[in-house]
């Protein structure tokens, strides 16, 4: 207590050290969603035939789908270690602002498991015959996209932390609210692919990004102090 | 403020309130709906486009309204529940929950049903439509949410209704968000024109019936919201003295 | 006359799972310089009350208070001064224990202090266990790594969950001369435990705990 107390950023830097460590030492964690991306969209043009106007077509919507879905799978975990170990409570708990530390696993997290989809994605959207003119626009968009999953997925991930069979319910509560990302995000590449200027549905995904990163720490946070409220099960 | 809202928050005062009020508001809105209905289907004249077909709006468009109208009722009970810890703001976002999604689906469906005479289908992704699809997702997340964080008798925790209305509120900032990107992405996918639900220039005897049924929607609202709440009530305050007091007083 | 209010005091609380209560009517005030410990059987309430006095679990009837002043307003009060130490303990499998101790530091925002922390761990007896990650320690050394807390943070109350569940002769040695620690600093602790626990030249208070019959 006597001396000085060390600034946020440094707590803030060290909880998403930690946490990218700990995904770094198991390679499912970023492995897993990466594989699951490139394997549904490669379900894609089996599904629907190979033509490549129509694969063109539908390519951004697939992208962003698989994206969507490939960060749902990694989001039921984000804090379900830290509740099996009781670090939950030290978070809920500490003098470090809790909001500032769902920060800092949401940009672990992202890290982890949306930057390689990120990537990857341009080499997949090739492959879907999508214009290199549009790449751009696309890791732009996605970029943007995914990092807005995080934020809106971590409140999920606080609000059903704890519960059994969270992945589902966490799906069913997040889905719904991705529909802009999932408007302006593939609104943006398919305007960028026919020759149209992408801004507007960029600038739009920045503005939610900046509107989530604002306001959704804060939500999961007051969702995780519900949570600690609730009777311990063990 | 703070002390007149817990007064007046407190149980058994609205427990007594809303029985004083259910009956009277399920006799208005018996009236005003078979009025409407009456006015709408037998009196208001055909439509020059449309036919008879049209006449679907008068059930149609106010459970639109009131689907979104409950929500943000549900969002604002849910909002003071979490700023002042009222617990019957919470019971009465609990009880509204099922009732907005019930208008939901009737707004869903009729949309559905209006769809195949006019645009030759079931179902269109219209913008209004898919915005009311989504807003149905949403309440039955919020549902499920609740399900999953209730006890094992099925009587929600005071954990769980702090998640549900933070639920309830991220849903009410999304719901905007939301609602534009539809309208957004249904002009760029389908510039053509659809005929939409609502005129602007109505004739009077067609207004009418809708502005009934509407007040009629509202008050069914109001109705099954006392009705809900009632229960929802003596179910959260069991143990309380004036729930036993209430159920020695039947007893006998 | 002014007194000093208590450090940790509950008027009248209750909390109900459903039907089933689990604390009724509870009062209780904590001094500073006080030792309590909390008994009762397995599902007698003890972890909740420690929760419910940490600021984790919100009751539903009565008021807790930190100095006086209740709590939840108090919370930023409280988590100056609090160390908690729960029935999971904290420390995550994936990292080492000197990790696990940065990363606890930062949480409850002091200073990471790496000589301190490797003296504690020596102490302990982990000295050459600083680089295995704690899942693959046994589970008297995480409670272990887990209560090195209690020499690194300075805090006036501590609310320890069953802190000498699977501590040896030394280990269970150590807590004692931390808390007698503590107390003569003036500080507070709290703890439950099943297993016998003399502390010389203090006064343990007891609180025993029975579940609420649910009637």
């Amino acid at each position: 207590m006597s001396d000085e107390a060390p600034g946020l950023a440094s707590g803030f830097l060290r909880v998403l050290r930690r946490d990218l460590s700990i995904g770094c030492r198991s390679i499912g964690q970023w492995l897993n969603p990466l594989l699951f991306f490139v394997i549904v969209v490669s379900l894609f043009p089996l599904g629907v035939g190979p033509s490549p106007e129509r694969l063109a077509a539908i390519a951004p919507g697939v992208l962003w789908v698989s994206a969507l879905l490939a960060m749902l799978l990694s989001l039921d975990s984000l804090f379900e270690q830290d509740r099996a170990d009781g670090v939950l409570d030290q978070f809920v708990l500490g003098r470090l602002p809790l909001s500032l530390i769902v920060l800092a696993k949401v940009l672990a997290h992202w890290t982890l498991s949306g930057l390689p989809l990120l990537v990857l994605s341009p080499l997949l959207a090739i492959m879907l015959g999508l214009p290199a003119t549009a790449l751009g626009t696309l890791v732009l968009a996605l970029m943007s996209s995914t990092l807005i999953l995080s934020l809106l997925g971590a409140i999920g991930a606080a609000l059903t932390v704890g519960l059994n069979r969270s992945g589902v319910l966490l799906s069913l509560l997040i889905l719904p609210m991705t529909v802009p990302v999932l408007i302006f995000g593939t609104g943006a590449v398919s305007a960028s692919a026919e020759g149209y200027s992408a801004h507007a549905a960029l600038l739009l995904l920045a503005s939610m990004l900046m509107f989530a990163l604002s306001l959704a720490p804060l939500a999961a946070s007051a969702a995780l102090r519900a949570g600690a409220s609730a009777p311990d099960q063990s | 403020m703070f002390k007149w809202i817990h007064r007046f928050g407190s149980p058994p005062v609205v427990y007594r309130l809303c029985s004083l009020f259910s009956p009277w508001l399920g006799v208005a809105a018996a009236a005003c709906l078979l009025a409407g209905l009456w006015l709408g289907l037998v009196v208001a004249p055909p439509d020059y486009e449309q036919g008879e077909s049209y006449r679907i709006i008068y059930v149609h468009v106010p459970a639109a309204w009131m689907s979104m109208f409950v929500y943000v009722s549900m969002a604002v009970s849910s909002a003071v529940f979490l700023i002042w810890r009222l617990k019957v703001a919470d019971v009465a976002a609990a009880a509204m929950a099922p009732i907005g999604a019930a208008f939901t689906a009737v707004a869903l469906l009729t949309g559905s049903l209006w769809g195949k005479p006019m645009w030759g289908t079931w179902w269109v992704w219209d913008a209004r439509l898919t915005s009311e699809l989504l807003l149905l997702f949403l309440y039955l997340g919020y549902m499920a949410l609740r399900g999953a964080l209730a006890d094992p008798a099925g009587a929600s925790t005071s954990a769980g209704a702090r998640s549900a209305a933070i639920l309830a509120v991220v849903g009410i900032v999304n719901i905007p968000i939301i609602h534009y990107s539809v309208e957004w992405w249904n002009t760029l996918h389908q510039p053509s024109t659809i005929t939409r639900m609502d005129k602007p220039a109505m004739h009077i005897s067609m207004l009418r019936p809708l502005l009934l049924m509407a007040a009629g929607a509202q008050l069914l609202f109001f109705y099954n919201l006392t009705v809900r709440l009632r229960s929802g009530l003596l179910q959260r305050e069991a143990r309380a003295r004036w729930v036993r007091d209430l159920a020695d007083k039947h007893a006998t | 006359m002014t007194t000093e209010p208590a450090v940790l005091s509950c008027e009248n609380i209750s909390l109900w799972r459903g039907e089933a209560p689990i604390i009724e009517n509870l009062s209780l005030s904590i001094g500073a310089g006080e030792v309590w410990r909390l008994e009762g059987e397995n599902g007698s309430g003890k972890t909740t009350l420690l929760r419910i006095l940490a600021g984790l679990v919100e009751i539903e009837e009565g008021i807790v208070r930190f100095r006086g002043k209740a709590l939840p307003a108090a919370r930023q009060a409280l988590a100056e001064a609090l160390l908690y130490i729960g029935h999971r303990p904290g420390v995550g499998g994936a990292l080492d224990a000197s990790e696990n101790l940065d990363v606890a530091a930062a949480i409850a925002g002091d200073n990471v202090d790496k000589t301190r922390q490797a003296e504690i761990l020596d102490t302990l007896g982990l000295s050459d266990k600083q680089q295995v990650p704690v899942a693959a320690l046994s589970a008297g050394q995480r409670r272990r790594v887990a209560l090195a807390r209690l020499a690194l943070e300075q805090r006036d109350v501590w609310l320890l969950d069953e802190p000498l569940t699977a501590l040896d002769a030394k280990g269970l040695e150590w807590v004692r001369e931390q808390i007698a620690r503590q107390v003569s600093n003036g500080g507070t602790v709290v703890f439950t435990t099943h297993q016998p626990l003399d502390l010389p030249g203090l006064t343990l208070r007891s609180l025993v705990l029975t579940a609420p019959d649910p009637s």
